[in-house]
């Protein structure tokens, strides 16, 4: 590759420079210290439900049945205040003693390298806003999201890699791609799109019957573009772009490179489940986070696989079934990743984040005649669970706290601009500085909210 | 205290970037105007009450100086000092004067708000231009006026042509063209946040958004003045006399308010009555910053902080477009409908009586026992009032009468079963009904055409639907019959806690001999404002639509169109604002239209923040300038094409003194199809389906378009909120979120990727390759005038020579679409010298 690159290079006349840099979103320096590098964020789309997963909650046991002892707040399908204890037996794990369900049995064994938010809240009882939301800190459509930010305020570390990702195996969430785009910002800090496949990004793979073609194509274009230099009075937009073709020619062969999994040993595709039907897909996803990391991408965003008959994380009917069909997907996957990343070095500076754009009611969802036959729960943004791991967060601990009920975060609440703020501040942003100026304001991932969650900072 | 000029503007953003936040954050629990007794005393929350703890300039002679960094007996904050570089800023804030801008009732002192200056408007050469050669300029000005590259015709014409004025009859000819119009309505589109979707989970269909299209580019073509333009927007649907489509048959100004219409729509809202208030928040947003260049928006939750755009006037303008409601409407001209009344018979007809048998737990929305009562109708298919108790689309008489009836807007209960009896034609529908299918009864919520009711035959039957989201929302039942053919009857509408319909007997179906009417002329539907109950609203307290504050007057802005704003009495307001903007407003106005002519002729706008003319935007970098040409706008009729004229006409213009541009998306897709051959030059329309490429997943994903658009320009590749076409987005077509008067002209690799490997580009690229005839010099020089409007230079027909050599053993075709496809991946294709 590196060959083929320098002889490019020689060949079309000009070094890679600043220009072509700047073109890539050259690397920035933090406002401060960074704790973290690179983030992984595995979203859990559809709202997993805190009482079934990390969030242990024995009143609703108890209580399974009985009314809720308050007036639930409107819901989206407003399904009425009867409870629902949870179907999955919970134990404690490691020297944290966390509580963990029986869905993540792998996870479990993670424990004591993670940060438990118990006390999410966001804003929006429905999937779409809430996504836009837990993107980009704003219910609407066409906002930037995190990773744009945080590619917006680093840059990239990688030469030849997008420094945003989003993967895909799928199943794109209520609001589709638009949740990974820049939004007001420049292009140029959009997610590019994995999907599973033999052409995972598009319009990378050449149309060209063989990659000597295309080289020839290229070593003509450069001589004729001899002329462009003098044409446009040499304008730096101008040579940018055609320094974007040398970059371009980079990305073709540093894509394969990335997705061959042919370096990794059988004890590594083993331990992420790559060849098992269950955990093929984000088994995949979180090895090639993993080379992606290793490889400077500054944000990978993992999405769930598709699963027939089960809406992502949404069981609003069929909780049991659903809950344990998508656990099963990724339970393997994530706790490879943690354990992957940590024995090569790289927990400390990738901040690996789990979570959905809501939690889930402790109140059963039942159909019209009220059978608890395909019982199910309905979204709650009033207070939920998400974790966090490395990239400068306390390992083995657990923060916040909701009622008994598991319905409303009423200790230590963290909301989605707390966690923008707090991600920011771990990659080395003051999230009151990172301001793009837009429609005559200083825009911010976290608006004019969010505040520092110190407590959960090793 | 003044904010005229530049540096105080720099002060003002400084503080209200560093110091406010930290005195409403630390300071304002004690000291402000929110407490009852502030602590010692001491205010911080205006200038008048700073001033006694802060001597501007003066460090140390400032009490607060002293208190916060604790040399004072008082140390402030009491939770502890403020971080150094917070500190840091206090000492810069007095030092440097101690700028505390006030935000309520400020004075309208910004340069924007002036009369324009007197005076003639020079456009000046820069010194040291040159002018530009004549083929590049003929490239210029043809992309700059109608988005497509000159053809070999044009530059082979316009190079021989040594007429002292070809250049200015070049200018005339692209005026009068087509595609001027569909090159600057795109402009416009991007300032509206036009799209044709609802974006948000599924995506679903806006109704017929591109006829608000099509009126723009009919608007820019025949050059109607900029003032009325705006007025029609504002009210065109409430004129004295509406302005007809060039065949009178079709009313036009009603469309241009369909502009209001584009924003996201949630599908499933929680909070309703939230989701209006940010449905006319991004109304506000998008009209504010389009006509006015200001961000009106930005006083939703509190006075503007910068501009004087107080949260009343916000919310004076809130009002007039909660007093709008969104129709769809018959586009017949008056004496269109008066001609088709004439036709109407009457009276022949299959009703369906039938006895009811209510129950318990049923709510009847309507039966139409007492005629149409509330309900609105629309052209002539419903005809004048029910017939044996239904409302049927056959009332007057013929299949081929086409129309609306549309029930009031009404709270709903928490039933969950909607019942509806429906007989007529039956109508061969893909998928499921949706507001494309021409014969429904639809059920819209929250202004989201959520449901549609089909009939299943001649047949009166009962249909139910299941209500989930809809239950205790704001709804209204449309009637749709947009059919030539058929027809459609309901005769009962009832809202239930029963699953299964309410017991009925009777109502066959007497369907008589339908008449037909073989000469009536086609009619059209479009959406349109239309006037709501003119009421105005409260503020809301903090933005927060929960908590109302004072009643505020429906009104416009009192720094744009000054304070003697008579209060509106009847109907929306829509129709004074219109009157006030382009009246006592008109300064404004044309001045920001100038400013966006003048940015897509140079490059930037002479204001370089095009959409903000406020405090916070650029200011103008000859200001002679833009006044007088605002002035000239304004006494020219406010003739659009007349600025055109007077700017490309300018020896500017013609000189190499403005910097390369790069062709925006749509332009790039153009010249391609242009290049190619592939162009249809056809106008208007309903939009082309985009190509979806196995990457664009998500819900609401259509079935895919044709690869390369039919052909199409790109104007009329239907933009679709979720599934924006990769080659648009990747050369910086902006998401349809607010006015975009600037596009990013990012330069990335993707872009590089995009026209490498895409399959469009190569699709093209051969269909031109498999076109070309004659020998080498031939081809390479028609190639060089199609694609870069210049002759080859010999070395580069050398080279291309050399490739093409090299390459023999290929086919033909093939290899001079590598020619062709190398040649739009240069610069020189993607960016206007």
């Amino acid at each position: 590759m590196s060959v083929s690159r320098r002889r490019f290079l020689n060949r079309a006349g000009f070094g890679l420079g600043a220009v072509a840099l700047q073109a890539m979103a050259a690397t920035r320096a933090p406002h401060y210290a960074a704790r973290a590098k690179h983030v992984i964020f595995l979203f859990m789309d559809g709202g997993p439900s805190q009482m079934d997963t990390f969030s242990h909650k024995p009143r609703l046991e108890r209580d399974h049945g009985k009314p809720l002892p308050f007036t639930p707040p409107v819901t989206q399908f407003n399904i009425g205040n009867k409870i629902l204890g949870s179907p999955f037996r919970f134990a404690q794990h490691g020297q944290s003693g966390a509580w963990v369900s029986e869905l993540f049995p792998e996870v479990a064994s993670c424990v004591d390298d993670m940060t438990f938010v118990h006390s999410m809240v966001a804003d929006h009882s429905e999937h779409t806003a809430a996504n836009y939301f837990m993107h980009s800190g704003s219910g609407f459509q066409g906002r930037p999201g995190m990773g744009a930010w945080l590619h917006y305020g680093l840059g990239s570390v990688s030469e030849n890699l997008p420094g945003y990702v989003v993967m895909e195996s799928g199943l794109v969430p209520p609001g589709g791609l638009d949740l990974f785009n820049s939004g007001f910002l420049p292009a140029v800090h959009q997610a590019t799109l994995f999907r599973q496949g033999e052409q995972p990004v598009a319009d990378l793979q050449p149309r060209e019957a063989t990659g000597e073609l295309q080289r020839k194509k290229l070593d003509l274009l450069r001589d004729l573009n001899r002329g462009v230099g003098k044409r446009f009075a040499g304008s730096s937009e101008v040579d940018a772009v055609v320094a974007n073709y040398e970059l371009a020619f980079r990305m073709q062969s540093a894509v394969p490179e990335l997705t061959s999994f042919a370096g990794e040993t059988e004890a590594t595709r083993k331990l992420y489940g790559i060849d098992e039907e269950d955990t093929r897909e984000f088994g995949r996803e979180c090895l090639l986070a993993r080379r992606m990391v290793e490889r400077g991408v500054r944000f990978v965003e993992l999405l769930t696989p598709f699963r027939r008959g089960i809406d992502r994380w949404d069981q609003h009917t069929d909780l049991e079934k659903g809950h344990r069909v998508n656990a099963k997907a990724v339970d393997r996957p994530i706790a490879a990743l943690l354990k992957d990343l940590k024995s090569r070095g790289l927990l400390d500076e990738t901040l690996v984040i789990w979570g959905g754009e809501f939690g889930r009611t402790p109140t059963a969802q039942t159909d019209d005649k009220g059978s608890m036959d395909h019982v199910g729960r309905d979204h709650n943004p009033y207070g939920f669970t998400m974790w966090m791991a490395g990239g400068g967060t306390k390992p083995g601990f657990s923060y916040g706290q909701t009622d008994e009920f598991g319905y409303f975060a009423v200790e230590n609440k963290v909301h989605v601009h707390d966690l923008h703020a707090t991600v920011l501040h771990l990659l080395g942003l003051d999230h009151k500085r990172l301001t793009y100026r837009y429609g005559g304001r200083d825009m911010r991932l976290t608006d004019v909210h969010g505040e520092l969650v110190r407590p959960i900072l090793a | 205290m003044a904010l005229a000029t530049g540096l105080a503007a720099a002060d003002a953003e400084f503080f209200e970037t560093r110091i406010r936040p930290v005195l409403a954050g630390q300071c304002y629990g004690c000291h402000s105007g929110q407490v009852k007794q502030p602590m010692g005393g001491v205010r911080l929350d205006g200038a008048e009450h700073v001033a006694r703890v802060v001597v501007a300039g003066q460090l140390e002679e400032s009490r607060l100086w002293r208190s916060l960094t604790h040399r004072h007996a008082v140390k402030m904050p009491p939770s502890g000092k403020l971080q150094d570089q917070v500190l840091a800023d206090f000492q810069k804030w007095i030092a440097e004067g101690a700028v505390f801008p006030s935000s309520v009732g400020r004075t309208p002192s910004n340069w924007a708000f002036e009369p324009l200056r007197p005076g003639s408007a020079k456009i000046q050469l820069p010194a040291g231009a040159k002018m530009l050669d004549r083929g590049a300029l003929l490239r210029r000005v043809t992309l700059d006026l109608t988005g497509l590259p000159p053809t070999v015709e044009e530059l082979k014409a316009f190079l021989n042509d040594a007429r002292p004025d070809a250049y200015g009859r070049v200018v005339e000819r692209l005026l009068a063209s087509p595609h001027y119009g569909e090159r600057w309505a795109r402009h416009w589109l991007d300032l509206v946040a036009y799209a044709e979707t609802n974006g948000h989970e599924y995506d679903n269909d806006k109704l017929a958004p591109w006829r608000y299209r099509d009126y723009v580019i009919r608007a820019f073509n025949q050059d109607l003045p900029y003032d009325q333009f705006v007025r029609e927007h504002l009210a065109g649907d409430l004129m004295k006399k509406l302005r007809l489509s060039a065949d009178g048959a079709a009313v036009e100004s009603p469309l241009a308010t369909g502009f209001l219409f584009f924003g996201e729509v949630l599908n499933s809202t929680t909070d309703p009555v939230k989701s209006r208030a940010d449905d006319v928040d991004h109304q506000i947003d998008v009209l504010g910053k389009t006509f006015t260049g200001l961000t009106v928006a930005c006083a939703r939750c509190h006075d503007h902080k910068f501009d004087p755009i107080p949260t009343a006037e916000y919310y004076g303008i809130a009002g007039v477009l909660h007093s709008t409601d969104y129709r769809e409407v018959l586009l017949d001209s008056p004496e269109r409908r008066r001609e088709v009344a004439t036709m109407r018979r009457g009276g022949v007809l299959a009703p369906v009586a039938s006895q009811v048998t209510y129950r318990k737990g049923d709510s009847v929305f309507a039966n139409f026992n007492e005629g149409f009562g509330k309900w609105r109708r629309e052209g002539e298919a419903f005809g004048n009032g029910p017939v044996d108790a239904a409302a049927s689309s056959l009332e007057a008489g013929a299949p081929e009468f086409v129309g609306t009836l549309t029930s009031p807007e009404a709270a709903m209960s928490d039933q969950q079963y909607l019942h509806v009896r429906i007989s007529g034609t039956k109508q061969k529908i893909e998928g499921r009904p949706s507001e494309r299918t021409p014969l429904r009864l639809t059920l819209v919520c929250a202004g989201y055409k959520a449901r549609h009711v089909v009939a299943a035959g001649l047949e009166p039957k009962w249909e139910t639907l299941v209500l989930v989201l809809e239950r205790n929302r704001r709804c209204y039942v449309e009637l749709v019959d947009h059919s030539r053919e058929g027809w459609l009857t309901v005769d009962e509408i009832v809202f239930s806690d029963h699953a299964t319909p309410p017991e009925t007997t009777g109502g066959a179906t007497r369907q008589g001999p339908l008449l037909s009417i073989a000469n009536l002329p086609p009619s059209q539907f479009g959406v349109s404002a239309a006037e709501g109950e003119g009421k105005d609203v409260r503020v809301h307290v903090r933005g927060n639509v929960h908590q109302l504050g004072p009643v505020a007057a429906r009104g416009f802005l009192s720094a744009v169109v000054g304070r003697e704003q008579k209060p509106v009495v009847t109907g929306s307001g829509r129709a004074e604002l219109a009157e006030r903007l382009t009246g006592p407003g008109q300064a404004l106005l044309a001045r920001v239209m100038v400013n966006r002519l003048w940015k897509h002729h140079f490059g930037e706008g002479l204001v370089k923040s095009t959409d903000n003319f406020g405090v916070m935007g650029e200011m103008p970098r000859d200001r002679d300038l833009l006044d007088g040409l605002a002035r000239e706008l304004i006494s020219s009729n406010w003739s659009l094409k007349q600025m055109h004229r007077r700017m490309t006409l300018s020896d500017y213009y013609q000189s190499d003194a403005l910097k390369p541009r790069r062709l925006e998306a749509e332009a790039v897709r153009d010249s391609v199809l242009a290049v190619s051959g592939r162009l249809d030059p056809k106008l208007f329309g309903p939009s082309i389906t985009p190509f979806i490429s196995p990457f664009q997943n998500g819900r609401g994903r259509p079935a895919s378009g044709p690869l390369d658009g039919d052909g199409r320009r790109s104007i009329y590749v239907q933009i679709r909120r979720n599934f924006v076409p990769p080659l648009f987005t990747a050369f910086d077509y902006p998401p349809p979120a607010s006015t975009v008067g600037v596009r990013g002209t990012s330069a990335v690799p993707s872009q590089a990727l995009m026209l490498l490997n895409n399959e469009f580009v190569h699709a093209q690229a051969k269909l031109l390759g498999g076109r070309l005839t004659g020998d080498l010099n031939e081809r390479v020089e028609l190639l060089y005038l199609k694609t870069f409007a210049r002759r080859p230079e010999p070395e580069e027909v050398t080279r291309i020579a050399e490739f093409v050599t090299a390459q023999q053993g290929r086919g033909e075709a093939d290899v001079w679409a590598d020619v062709v496809h190398v040649m739009w991946n240069s610069p020189e294709f993607v960016y206007v010298r």
